[in-house]
Protein backbone atom coordinates (compact mmCIF):
# COMPACT_ATOMS: atom_id res chain seq x y z
CA UNK A 1 0.00 0.00 0.00
CA UNK A 2 1.30 2.92 -1.35
CA UNK A 3 -0.70 6.05 0.31
CA UNK A 4 -1.04 6.59 4.20
CA UNK A 5 -3.44 7.54 6.15
CA UNK A 6 -3.89 9.40 10.12
CA UNK A 7 -7.08 8.85 12.37
CA UNK A 8 -7.38 11.80 14.47
CA UNK A 9 -10.72 11.26 17.08
CA UNK A 10 -13.64 10.31 14.39
CA UNK A 11 -11.90 11.43 11.33
CA UNK A 12 -10.02 9.82 8.98
CA UNK A 13 -7.54 11.63 6.52
CA UNK A 14 -5.89 9.65 3.58
CA UNK A 15 -3.25 10.98 1.64
CA UNK A 16 -3.16 10.12 -1.91
CA UNK A 17 0.20 9.19 -4.08
CA UNK A 18 1.44 11.87 -6.72
CA UNK A 19 0.49 9.36 -9.71
CA UNK A 20 -2.50 6.63 -8.35
CA UNK A 21 -3.28 3.54 -9.94
CA UNK A 22 -6.39 1.25 -9.40
CA UNK A 23 -4.75 -0.58 -6.72
CA UNK A 24 -4.34 2.73 -4.70
CA UNK A 25 -7.71 3.77 -5.10
CA UNK A 26 -8.90 0.14 -4.13
CA UNK A 27 -6.83 0.26 -1.27
CA UNK A 28 -9.70 3.19 0.01
CA UNK A 29 -12.11 1.14 1.33
CA UNK A 30 -9.91 -1.01 2.59
CA UNK A 31 -8.48 1.83 4.72
CA UNK A 32 -11.69 3.00 5.52
CA UNK A 33 -12.75 -0.88 6.86
CA UNK A 34 -10.15 -1.28 8.91
CA UNK A 35 -10.03 2.35 10.65
CA UNK A 36 -14.16 2.26 11.78
CA UNK A 37 -16.10 3.92 13.02
CA UNK A 38 -15.28 7.33 11.32
CA UNK A 39 -17.15 9.96 10.84
CA UNK A 40 -15.74 11.81 8.43
CA UNK A 41 -13.13 10.96 5.88
CA UNK A 42 -10.63 13.80 4.34
CA UNK A 43 -8.85 12.06 0.45
CA UNK A 44 -5.88 14.49 0.54
CA UNK A 45 -4.57 14.96 -3.09
CA UNK A 46 -2.05 17.47 -2.55
CA UNK A 47 0.38 15.56 -4.10
CA UNK A 48 -1.88 13.72 -6.68
CA UNK A 49 -1.21 15.70 -10.24
CA UNK A 50 -3.94 13.91 -12.22
CA UNK A 51 -6.23 11.13 -11.62
CA UNK A 52 -7.22 8.91 -14.75
CA UNK A 53 -10.63 8.17 -15.64
CA UNK A 54 -11.15 4.86 -15.25
CA UNK A 55 -10.21 5.39 -11.46
CA UNK A 56 -12.69 8.09 -10.93
CA UNK A 57 -15.65 5.44 -11.22
CA UNK A 58 -13.65 4.03 -8.05
CA UNK A 59 -13.87 7.15 -6.42
CA UNK A 60 -17.56 7.48 -6.57
CA UNK A 61 -17.39 3.78 -5.66
CA UNK A 62 -15.90 4.88 -2.28
CA UNK A 63 -18.38 7.57 -2.11
CA UNK A 64 -21.09 5.30 -2.30
CA UNK A 65 -19.19 3.26 0.16
CA UNK A 66 -19.16 5.93 2.36
CA UNK A 67 -22.44 7.10 1.97
CA UNK A 68 -24.33 4.32 3.13
CA UNK A 69 -22.60 4.90 6.43
CA UNK A 70 -23.44 7.88 6.07
CA UNK A 71 -20.11 9.21 6.30
CA UNK A 72 -19.55 12.65 4.28
CA UNK A 73 -16.19 12.52 1.96
CA UNK A 74 -14.12 15.67 1.33
CA UNK A 75 -11.16 16.12 -1.46
CA UNK A 76 -8.84 18.42 0.11
CA UNK A 77 -6.01 20.17 -1.74
CA UNK A 78 -7.18 19.41 -4.85
CA UNK A 79 -4.91 20.55 -8.44
CA UNK A 80 -6.13 21.99 -10.97
CA UNK A 81 -5.61 19.47 -13.17
CA UNK A 82 -7.87 17.01 -10.63
CA UNK A 83 -10.29 19.67 -10.97
CA UNK A 84 -10.55 19.67 -14.75
CA UNK A 85 -11.12 15.62 -14.70
CA UNK A 86 -14.05 15.99 -12.39
CA UNK A 87 -15.58 18.69 -14.75
CA UNK A 88 -15.03 17.07 -17.64
CA UNK A 89 -16.72 14.26 -16.14
CA UNK A 90 -19.58 16.22 -14.77
CA UNK A 91 -18.77 15.06 -11.30
CA UNK A 92 -17.50 18.26 -10.02
CA UNK A 93 -21.01 18.92 -8.04
CA UNK A 94 -20.87 15.47 -6.52
CA UNK A 95 -17.83 16.45 -4.10
CA UNK A 96 -17.03 18.53 -0.95
CA UNK A 97 -13.77 20.74 -1.71
CA UNK A 98 -11.82 22.19 0.68
CA UNK A 99 -8.33 23.07 1.55
CA UNK A 100 -6.51 21.81 4.48
CA UNK A 101 -2.86 23.88 4.86
CA UNK A 102 -2.39 21.52 7.77
CA UNK A 103 -1.00 18.96 4.80
CA UNK A 104 1.53 21.99 3.55
CA UNK A 105 5.10 22.03 4.92
CA UNK A 106 6.39 25.28 5.96
CA UNK A 107 8.21 25.77 2.73
CA UNK A 108 5.36 24.99 0.85
CA UNK A 109 3.07 27.51 3.05
CA UNK A 110 5.74 30.15 2.17
CA UNK A 111 5.82 29.18 -2.07
CA UNK A 112 1.89 29.76 -1.67
CA UNK A 113 2.27 33.79 -1.10
CA UNK A 114 2.89 33.63 -4.51
CA UNK A 115 -0.43 32.35 -5.35
CA UNK A 116 -3.03 34.99 -5.63
CA UNK A 117 -5.77 32.70 -5.09
CA UNK A 118 -4.56 31.35 -1.47
CA UNK A 119 -2.04 33.91 -0.61
CA UNK A 120 -4.41 35.08 2.15
CA UNK A 121 -5.77 32.38 3.36
CA UNK A 122 -1.67 30.88 3.36
CA UNK A 123 -1.44 34.37 5.73
CA UNK A 124 -4.18 33.43 7.83
CA UNK A 125 -3.08 29.79 8.14
CA UNK A 126 0.61 30.26 9.79
CA UNK A 127 -0.61 33.12 12.10
CA UNK A 128 -3.26 30.97 13.62
CA UNK A 129 -0.96 28.18 13.58
CA UNK A 130 2.21 30.39 14.37
CA UNK A 131 5.37 28.68 15.68
CA UNK A 132 8.80 28.72 15.49
CA UNK A 133 9.19 26.96 11.99
CA UNK A 134 7.12 29.24 10.59
CA UNK A 135 8.79 32.35 11.92
CA UNK A 136 11.99 31.17 10.90
CA UNK A 137 10.79 30.57 7.61
CA UNK A 138 9.15 34.15 7.42
CA UNK A 139 12.52 35.63 8.64
CA UNK A 140 14.07 34.06 6.14
CA UNK A 141 11.21 35.04 3.22
CA UNK A 142 11.90 38.77 4.46
CA UNK A 143 15.79 38.24 3.32
CA UNK A 144 14.59 37.92 -0.31
CA UNK A 145 14.43 40.57 -2.88
CA UNK A 146 10.49 39.48 -4.15
CA UNK A 147 7.94 42.53 -3.04
CA UNK A 148 4.98 39.63 -3.19
CA UNK A 149 7.26 37.65 -0.78
CA UNK A 150 7.78 40.41 1.41
CA UNK A 151 4.88 41.95 1.49
CA UNK A 152 3.08 38.20 2.89
CA UNK A 153 5.67 37.87 5.29
CA UNK A 154 5.71 41.68 6.52
CA UNK A 155 2.08 41.11 6.89
CA UNK A 156 2.06 37.51 8.51
CA UNK A 157 4.46 38.88 11.36
CA UNK A 158 2.71 41.58 11.88
CA UNK A 159 -0.65 39.79 12.18
CA UNK A 160 1.03 37.66 14.41
CA UNK A 161 2.39 40.85 17.01
CA UNK A 162 6.31 39.50 16.38
CA UNK A 163 7.73 41.80 17.59
CA UNK A 164 11.30 40.63 16.38
CA UNK A 165 10.42 42.75 13.24
CA UNK A 166 10.26 45.83 14.76
CA UNK A 167 13.92 46.63 13.80
CA UNK A 168 13.66 45.40 10.48
CA UNK A 169 10.05 47.71 9.50
CA UNK A 170 12.27 50.94 9.07
CA UNK A 171 13.83 49.57 5.95
CA UNK A 172 10.74 47.85 4.67
CA UNK A 173 9.21 51.59 4.52
CA UNK A 174 11.97 52.44 2.31
CA UNK A 175 11.98 49.68 -0.08
CA UNK A 176 10.86 50.37 -3.42
CA UNK A 177 7.65 48.72 -4.17
CA UNK A 178 4.63 50.40 -3.00
CA UNK A 179 3.04 47.43 -1.94
CA UNK A 180 6.55 46.40 0.92
CA UNK A 181 5.88 49.59 1.77
CA UNK A 182 2.20 49.74 2.59
CA UNK A 183 2.52 46.93 4.62
CA UNK A 184 5.44 47.99 7.12
CA UNK A 185 3.77 50.89 7.63
CA UNK A 186 0.35 49.42 8.11
CA UNK A 187 2.29 46.79 10.81
CA UNK A 188 4.15 49.45 12.40
CA UNK A 189 0.66 50.57 13.13
CA UNK A 190 -0.86 47.22 14.59
CA UNK A 191 2.08 46.68 16.30
CA UNK A 192 2.08 50.16 17.85
CA UNK A 193 5.75 51.35 16.77
CA UNK A 194 5.24 54.98 18.24
CA UNK A 195 8.88 55.40 17.10
CA UNK A 196 8.24 55.32 13.80
CA UNK A 197 5.04 57.86 13.30
CA UNK A 198 6.94 60.75 12.22
CA UNK A 199 8.59 58.92 9.42
CA UNK A 200 5.27 57.57 8.46
CA UNK A 201 4.08 61.36 7.72
CA UNK A 202 6.72 61.46 4.67
CA UNK A 203 4.73 59.03 3.11
CA UNK A 204 1.45 60.92 3.40
CA UNK A 205 2.74 62.40 -0.01
CA UNK A 206 3.44 58.93 -1.53
CA UNK A 207 2.36 59.04 -5.11
CA UNK A 208 0.81 55.71 -4.61
CA UNK A 209 -2.63 55.95 -3.06
CA UNK A 210 -2.72 53.20 -1.30
CA UNK A 211 0.35 54.13 0.74
CA UNK A 212 -0.81 57.51 1.73
CA UNK A 213 -3.96 55.81 2.90
CA UNK A 214 -2.04 53.15 5.11
CA UNK A 215 0.11 56.00 6.32
CA UNK A 216 -3.29 58.02 7.63
CA UNK A 217 -4.59 54.54 8.91
CA UNK A 218 -1.32 54.19 11.06
CA UNK A 219 -0.81 57.55 12.29
CA UNK A 220 -4.39 57.68 13.58
CA UNK A 221 -3.87 54.30 15.27
CA UNK A 222 -0.43 55.88 16.71
CA UNK A 223 -2.08 58.94 17.18
CA UNK A 224 -1.99 61.53 20.49
CA UNK A 225 -2.81 65.38 20.66
CA UNK A 226 -1.02 66.30 18.41
CA UNK A 227 -1.91 65.01 15.25
CA UNK A 228 -4.78 66.10 14.48
CA UNK A 229 -3.74 69.52 13.93
CA UNK A 230 -0.71 67.63 11.74
CA UNK A 231 -3.72 66.30 9.40
CA UNK A 232 -5.87 68.91 9.07
CA UNK A 233 -3.58 70.19 6.22
CA UNK A 234 -4.48 68.11 4.26
CA UNK A 235 -8.06 68.41 4.00
CA UNK A 236 -6.93 71.16 1.68
CA UNK A 237 -5.06 69.15 -0.25
CA UNK A 238 -4.68 69.64 -4.23
CA UNK A 239 -5.44 65.96 -4.56
CA UNK A 240 -9.14 65.11 -4.01
CA UNK A 241 -8.00 61.11 -2.57
CA UNK A 242 -6.18 62.32 -0.17
CA UNK A 243 -9.00 64.68 1.47
CA UNK A 244 -11.15 61.97 1.90
CA UNK A 245 -7.99 60.06 3.55
CA UNK A 246 -7.55 62.20 6.04
CA UNK A 247 -11.37 62.76 7.01
CA UNK A 248 -11.02 58.97 7.43
CA UNK A 249 -8.45 59.45 10.12
CA UNK A 250 -9.66 62.56 11.49
CA UNK A 251 -13.11 60.18 12.51
CA UNK A 252 -10.69 57.72 13.66
CA UNK A 253 -8.80 59.39 15.92
CA UNK A 254 -12.11 61.55 17.19
CA UNK A 255 -10.75 63.85 19.55
CA UNK A 256 -12.55 67.23 19.92
CA UNK A 257 -9.94 69.44 17.13
CA UNK A 258 -10.52 66.41 14.87
CA UNK A 259 -14.18 67.27 15.05
CA UNK A 260 -13.62 70.79 14.50
CA UNK A 261 -11.66 70.44 11.61
CA UNK A 262 -13.76 68.30 9.90
CA UNK A 263 -17.07 70.57 10.35
CA UNK A 264 -15.56 73.57 9.01
CA UNK A 265 -14.26 71.92 5.95
CA UNK A 266 -17.60 70.74 4.89
CA UNK A 267 -18.81 73.95 4.25
CA UNK A 268 -15.75 74.91 2.47
CA UNK A 269 -15.15 71.52 0.59
CA UNK A 270 -16.43 72.14 -3.63
CA UNK A 271 -16.16 68.24 -4.71
CA UNK A 272 -19.22 66.46 -3.44
CA UNK A 273 -17.68 63.13 -3.48
CA UNK A 274 -15.25 64.50 -0.88
CA UNK A 275 -18.28 66.05 1.02
CA UNK A 276 -20.06 62.77 1.77
CA UNK A 277 -17.16 61.09 2.74
CA UNK A 278 -17.24 64.23 4.95
CA UNK A 279 -20.23 63.82 6.21
CA UNK A 280 -20.15 60.26 7.01
CA UNK A 281 -16.67 60.56 8.88
CA UNK A 282 -18.48 63.82 10.81
CA UNK A 283 -21.23 61.11 11.94
CA UNK A 284 -18.73 58.84 13.72
CA UNK A 285 -18.36 61.57 16.10
CA UNK A 286 -20.34 61.41 19.37
CA UNK A 287 -21.37 64.87 20.25
CA UNK A 288 -24.79 66.16 20.15
CA UNK A 289 -25.14 68.43 17.43
CA UNK A 290 -24.06 65.83 14.98
CA UNK A 291 -27.73 64.92 14.11
CA UNK A 292 -28.68 68.83 13.57
CA UNK A 293 -25.90 69.46 11.04
CA UNK A 294 -27.03 65.80 9.20
CA UNK A 295 -30.32 67.55 9.04
CA UNK A 296 -29.21 70.98 7.74
CA UNK A 297 -27.09 69.08 5.07
CA UNK A 298 -30.72 66.94 3.93
CA UNK A 299 -30.70 70.39 2.20
CA UNK A 300 -27.23 70.39 0.29
CA UNK A 301 -26.50 71.55 -3.29
CA UNK A 302 -25.72 68.11 -3.90
CA UNK A 303 -27.42 64.68 -4.05
CA UNK A 304 -24.74 62.40 -3.21
CA UNK A 305 -24.10 64.70 -0.12
CA UNK A 306 -28.26 64.41 0.64
CA UNK A 307 -27.33 60.77 1.01
CA UNK A 308 -24.84 60.99 3.01
CA UNK A 309 -26.60 62.88 5.69
CA UNK A 310 -29.36 60.18 5.63
CA UNK A 311 -27.85 57.28 5.58
CA UNK A 312 -25.72 58.54 8.66
CA UNK A 313 -29.30 60.21 10.06
CA UNK A 314 -30.23 56.54 10.41
CA UNK A 315 -27.11 55.26 11.54
CA UNK A 316 -26.67 57.17 14.12
CA UNK A 317 -30.12 56.34 14.90
CA UNK A 318 -31.40 60.04 15.46
CA UNK A 319 -34.54 59.56 16.95
CA UNK A 320 -34.51 62.76 19.01
CA UNK A 321 -34.88 64.45 15.83
CA UNK A 322 -38.20 62.74 13.87
CA UNK A 323 -40.24 65.96 14.22
CA UNK A 324 -37.49 67.99 12.73
CA UNK A 325 -37.24 65.13 10.05
CA UNK A 326 -40.95 65.15 9.53
CA UNK A 327 -41.02 68.80 8.60
CA UNK A 328 -38.13 68.06 5.84
CA UNK A 329 -41.16 65.17 4.59
CA UNK A 330 -42.65 67.90 2.57
CA UNK A 331 -40.21 70.56 1.41
CA UNK A 332 -40.72 71.58 -2.13
CA UNK A 333 -37.26 70.25 -3.16
CA UNK A 334 -38.80 66.73 -4.41
CA UNK A 335 -35.08 64.71 -2.88
CA UNK A 336 -34.83 67.04 -0.09
CA UNK A 337 -38.29 65.24 0.62
CA UNK A 338 -37.13 61.74 -0.69
CA UNK A 339 -34.10 61.32 1.52
CA UNK A 340 -36.21 63.18 4.42
CA UNK A 341 -38.74 59.93 4.28
CA UNK A 342 -35.94 57.43 3.71
CA UNK A 343 -34.18 58.74 7.07
CA UNK A 344 -37.32 58.39 8.68
CA UNK A 345 -38.41 55.26 7.85
CA UNK A 346 -34.99 53.47 9.09
CA UNK A 347 -35.61 55.77 12.52
CA UNK A 348 -38.71 56.05 13.16
CA UNK A 349 -40.83 52.98 14.29
CA UNK A 350 -43.70 55.36 15.64
CA UNK A 351 -47.82 55.61 14.14
CA UNK A 352 -47.00 59.00 13.99
CA UNK A 353 -44.53 58.62 11.57
CA UNK A 354 -46.97 56.17 9.61
CA UNK A 355 -49.31 58.64 9.99
CA UNK A 356 -47.90 61.17 8.54
CA UNK A 357 -46.60 59.59 5.53
CA UNK A 358 -49.80 58.33 4.65
CA UNK A 359 -51.40 61.57 4.63
CA UNK A 360 -48.91 63.27 2.65
CA UNK A 361 -48.95 60.10 0.11
CA UNK A 362 -51.77 61.10 -2.36
CA UNK A 363 -50.85 63.68 -4.54
CA UNK A 364 -47.37 62.63 -4.59
CA UNK A 365 -44.87 61.94 -7.32
CA UNK A 366 -43.95 58.60 -7.76
CA UNK A 367 -40.89 58.90 -6.29
CA UNK A 368 -41.83 60.04 -3.17
CA UNK A 369 -44.85 57.41 -3.25
CA UNK A 370 -42.34 54.58 -3.51
CA UNK A 371 -40.08 56.25 -0.58
CA UNK A 372 -43.30 56.18 1.59
CA UNK A 373 -44.09 52.65 0.89
CA UNK A 374 -40.59 51.11 1.29
CA UNK A 375 -40.49 53.77 4.68
CA UNK A 376 -43.71 52.01 6.03
CA UNK A 377 -42.40 48.53 5.21
CA UNK A 378 -39.41 49.69 7.98
CA UNK A 379 -41.74 51.64 10.20
CA UNK A 380 -43.45 48.22 10.84
CA UNK A 381 -46.76 49.66 12.57
CA UNK A 382 -49.68 47.43 10.12
CA UNK A 383 -50.72 49.85 7.70
CA UNK A 384 -51.92 46.62 5.95
CA UNK A 385 -54.50 48.38 4.17
CA UNK A 386 -53.17 51.04 3.46
CA UNK A 387 -50.78 49.04 1.44
CA UNK A 388 -53.55 46.74 0.36
CA UNK A 389 -54.75 49.53 -1.34
CA UNK A 390 -51.50 50.65 -3.28
CA UNK A 391 -51.27 47.06 -4.65
CA UNK A 392 -54.13 48.59 -7.23
CA UNK A 393 -51.63 51.44 -8.33
CA UNK A 394 -50.96 51.88 -11.88
CA UNK A 395 -47.40 51.93 -11.81
CA UNK A 396 -45.99 48.49 -11.38
CA UNK A 397 -42.44 49.54 -9.08
CA UNK A 398 -45.44 51.18 -6.88
CA UNK A 399 -47.27 47.81 -6.66
CA UNK A 400 -44.12 45.96 -6.18
CA UNK A 401 -42.77 48.37 -3.21
CA UNK A 402 -46.28 48.09 -1.85
CA UNK A 403 -46.23 44.21 -1.94
CA UNK A 404 -42.99 43.77 -0.60
CA UNK A 405 -43.66 46.27 2.38
CA UNK A 406 -46.85 44.38 2.90
CA UNK A 407 -44.70 41.15 3.21
CA UNK A 408 -42.87 42.66 5.75
CA UNK A 409 -45.43 43.80 8.04
CA UNK A 410 -48.36 41.12 7.44
CA UNK A 411 -47.42 38.69 5.87
CA UNK A 412 -50.26 36.58 5.73
CA UNK A 413 -51.92 39.52 3.69
CA UNK A 414 -48.82 39.51 1.38
CA UNK A 415 -49.09 35.74 0.85
CA UNK A 416 -53.08 35.81 -0.01
CA UNK A 417 -52.08 38.78 -2.56
CA UNK A 418 -49.62 37.14 -4.35
CA UNK A 419 -51.44 34.16 -4.42
CA UNK A 420 -54.01 36.52 -6.72
CA UNK A 421 -50.90 38.95 -8.65
CA UNK A 422 -49.01 35.75 -9.80
CA UNK A 423 -51.50 34.46 -12.01
CA UNK A 424 -53.38 38.04 -12.68
CA UNK A 425 -50.83 41.43 -12.28
CA UNK A 426 -49.91 42.69 -15.97
CA UNK A 427 -46.25 43.66 -14.62
CA UNK A 428 -43.57 40.46 -14.61
CA UNK A 429 -41.69 42.34 -12.10
CA UNK A 430 -44.61 42.25 -9.77
CA UNK A 431 -45.95 38.54 -10.79
CA UNK A 432 -41.45 38.08 -10.08
CA UNK A 433 -41.83 39.63 -6.34
CA UNK A 434 -44.97 37.46 -6.01
CA UNK A 435 -43.58 34.16 -6.90
CA UNK A 436 -40.26 34.98 -4.40
CA UNK A 437 -42.98 35.64 -1.99
CA UNK A 438 -44.87 32.55 -1.99
CA UNK A 439 -41.07 30.76 -2.62
CA UNK A 440 -41.03 30.86 1.17
CA UNK A 441 -44.37 28.65 1.66
CA UNK A 442 -44.70 25.13 2.05
CA UNK A 443 -44.94 23.49 -1.17
CA UNK A 444 -48.46 21.40 -1.25
CA UNK A 445 -49.51 25.37 -0.83
CA UNK A 446 -48.53 26.69 -3.38
CA UNK A 447 -47.61 23.88 -5.93
CA UNK A 448 -50.87 24.32 -7.89
CA UNK A 449 -50.24 28.27 -8.27
CA UNK A 450 -47.09 27.56 -9.22
CA UNK A 451 -48.22 25.06 -12.13
CA UNK A 452 -51.15 27.60 -13.31
CA UNK A 453 -48.56 30.79 -13.19
CA UNK A 454 -46.55 28.29 -15.35
CA UNK A 455 -48.70 27.86 -17.75
CA UNK A 456 -49.60 31.11 -18.15
CA UNK A 457 -46.57 32.93 -17.95
CA UNK A 458 -44.73 34.27 -20.84
CA UNK A 459 -41.83 36.69 -19.17
CA UNK A 460 -38.48 34.55 -19.18
CA UNK A 461 -37.40 35.49 -16.07
CA UNK A 462 -40.85 34.55 -14.03
CA UNK A 463 -40.81 31.47 -16.10
CA UNK A 464 -37.34 30.88 -15.01
CA UNK A 465 -37.70 31.17 -11.48
CA UNK A 466 -40.91 29.25 -11.68
CA UNK A 467 -39.54 25.85 -13.24
CA UNK A 468 -36.62 25.99 -10.87
CA UNK A 469 -39.40 26.34 -8.25
CA UNK A 470 -41.32 23.54 -9.88
CA UNK A 471 -38.70 21.60 -10.59
CA UNK A 472 -37.36 21.23 -7.07
CA UNK A 473 -41.45 19.91 -6.38
CA UNK B 1 -22.12 48.59 27.53
CA UNK B 2 -20.63 45.12 27.92
CA UNK B 3 -23.56 42.01 27.99
CA UNK B 4 -21.87 38.48 28.26
CA UNK B 5 -24.04 35.62 27.14
CA UNK B 6 -23.47 31.92 26.94
CA UNK B 7 -24.46 30.38 23.28
CA UNK B 8 -24.10 26.82 22.54
CA UNK B 9 -21.20 26.93 25.19
CA UNK B 10 -19.57 29.76 23.56
CA UNK B 11 -19.50 33.18 24.89
CA UNK B 12 -20.54 35.79 22.78
CA UNK B 13 -19.79 39.31 24.68
CA UNK B 14 -22.45 42.06 23.46
CA UNK B 15 -21.20 45.43 22.96
CA UNK B 16 -22.79 48.61 23.06
CA UNK B 17 -22.36 51.98 21.76
CA UNK B 18 -19.21 53.89 21.84
CA UNK B 19 -15.95 52.08 21.88
CA UNK B 20 -12.79 54.36 23.29
CA UNK B 21 -10.43 54.09 25.71
CA UNK B 22 -12.18 53.65 28.04
CA UNK B 23 -14.96 51.74 27.17
CA UNK B 24 -12.70 49.57 25.22
CA UNK B 25 -10.00 48.65 28.47
CA UNK B 26 -13.11 47.96 30.30
CA UNK B 27 -13.69 45.55 27.54
CA UNK B 28 -10.49 44.33 27.51
CA UNK B 29 -10.25 43.13 30.71
CA UNK B 30 -13.90 41.73 30.77
CA UNK B 31 -12.78 39.50 27.87
CA UNK B 32 -9.25 38.64 29.29
CA UNK B 33 -11.41 37.59 32.37
CA UNK B 34 -13.54 35.24 30.21
CA UNK B 35 -11.00 33.34 29.03
CA UNK B 36 -9.24 32.52 32.48
CA UNK B 37 -12.26 29.78 31.97
CA UNK B 38 -12.48 29.72 28.25
CA UNK B 39 -10.69 29.34 24.99
CA UNK B 40 -13.05 31.34 23.15
CA UNK B 41 -15.31 34.78 22.82
CA UNK B 42 -17.14 36.19 20.08
CA UNK B 43 -17.74 39.93 20.03
CA UNK B 44 -20.82 41.02 19.17
CA UNK B 45 -20.72 44.48 17.28
CA UNK B 46 -23.82 44.72 16.53
CA UNK B 47 -25.22 47.56 19.12
CA UNK B 48 -21.56 49.88 18.33
CA UNK B 49 -22.42 53.04 17.22
CA UNK B 50 -19.11 54.67 17.56
CA UNK B 51 -15.17 53.56 17.66
CA UNK B 52 -12.14 55.91 17.38
CA UNK B 53 -8.38 54.63 17.45
CA UNK B 54 -8.19 54.30 21.31
CA UNK B 55 -10.73 51.81 21.25
CA UNK B 56 -9.19 49.94 18.42
CA UNK B 57 -5.78 49.66 20.30
CA UNK B 58 -7.26 48.39 22.90
CA UNK B 59 -9.14 45.58 20.88
CA UNK B 60 -5.58 45.40 19.27
CA UNK B 61 -3.93 44.42 22.54
CA UNK B 62 -6.75 42.07 23.55
CA UNK B 63 -5.95 40.05 20.71
CA UNK B 64 -2.18 40.13 20.93
CA UNK B 65 -2.83 38.81 24.62
CA UNK B 66 -5.47 36.20 23.52
CA UNK B 67 -3.06 34.91 21.59
CA UNK B 68 -0.03 35.11 23.84
CA UNK B 69 -2.66 32.57 25.64
CA UNK B 70 -3.81 30.81 22.62
CA UNK B 71 -7.10 31.67 23.39
CA UNK B 72 -9.61 32.73 20.06
CA UNK B 73 -10.96 36.20 19.69
CA UNK B 74 -13.82 36.08 16.66
CA UNK B 75 -15.67 39.80 15.72
CA UNK B 76 -18.91 39.52 14.22
CA UNK B 77 -21.74 41.77 13.27
CA UNK B 78 -20.47 44.69 12.43
CA UNK B 79 -22.19 47.68 10.82
CA UNK B 80 -20.37 48.70 7.55
CA UNK B 81 -18.90 52.18 8.85
CA UNK B 82 -17.10 50.17 11.90
CA UNK B 83 -15.82 47.82 9.09
CA UNK B 84 -14.47 50.41 7.23
CA UNK B 85 -13.08 51.31 10.21
CA UNK B 86 -11.19 48.24 10.15
CA UNK B 87 -10.34 47.93 6.36
CA UNK B 88 -8.89 51.48 6.36
CA UNK B 89 -6.18 50.19 9.11
CA UNK B 90 -5.78 46.80 7.26
CA UNK B 91 -6.99 45.26 10.47
CA UNK B 92 -9.41 43.42 8.96
CA UNK B 93 -6.65 41.02 7.88
CA UNK B 94 -5.47 40.94 11.68
CA UNK B 95 -9.21 39.59 13.03
CA UNK B 96 -11.02 37.23 12.22
CA UNK B 97 -14.21 38.96 11.21
CA UNK B 98 -17.84 37.33 10.24
CA UNK B 99 -20.96 38.93 9.23
CA UNK B 100 -22.96 37.07 11.44
CA UNK B 101 -23.18 35.88 15.39
CA UNK B 102 -23.91 32.05 13.65
CA UNK B 103 -20.80 32.27 11.60
CA UNK B 104 -18.46 33.50 14.73
CA UNK B 105 -20.04 30.34 16.82
CA UNK B 106 -18.49 27.65 13.74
Amino acid sequence: MNISYKKVSDHLKIFMVQEPDTNDFESLIKIYNETKPVKKVFLDLKNCFYIQSKNIAQLIAFKKTLSKDNVPLILLNLKESVIQVLEITNLLPQFTIQKDYSSYTADELIEAFFDPEIADEVSDFISQNYCEEYKEKLFDALKSEDPVLLEYAIITLGKVHEYDIEELIPQFMNFEVANVQKAAILVAGWLGIYSLKEKIYDFLKSEFIDVAEAAAASISLLSDESDSDKLKDLLESKDERIRKIAAKALSLINDDKSYQFLKNSISKESNESVRAVMVKSLSLFNKPDVADLLIALLKDNSEVVREAAAASLSRINAVGKIDKIMEFCQDKDEMVSFFAIKALGSICKDINCADKLMHIYPGSSTRIKAAIIEALGNIGIDVSDFLYQALDEENEDLRKEALNSLFMINKKMAVTSSKELILKDKSWVVRFKATEILEGEPIESVRDIFKSALDKESNRYVKEKLISLVGDI
Amino acid sequence: MIDIQEKNGKTVVYLKGEINAQTGLELKNKVLEIFKTKNFAALSFKGVVYMNSSGLREIIDLLKQSRRDKKELALCEMSKDIRDMFAFTGLDKVFKIHDSESAALG
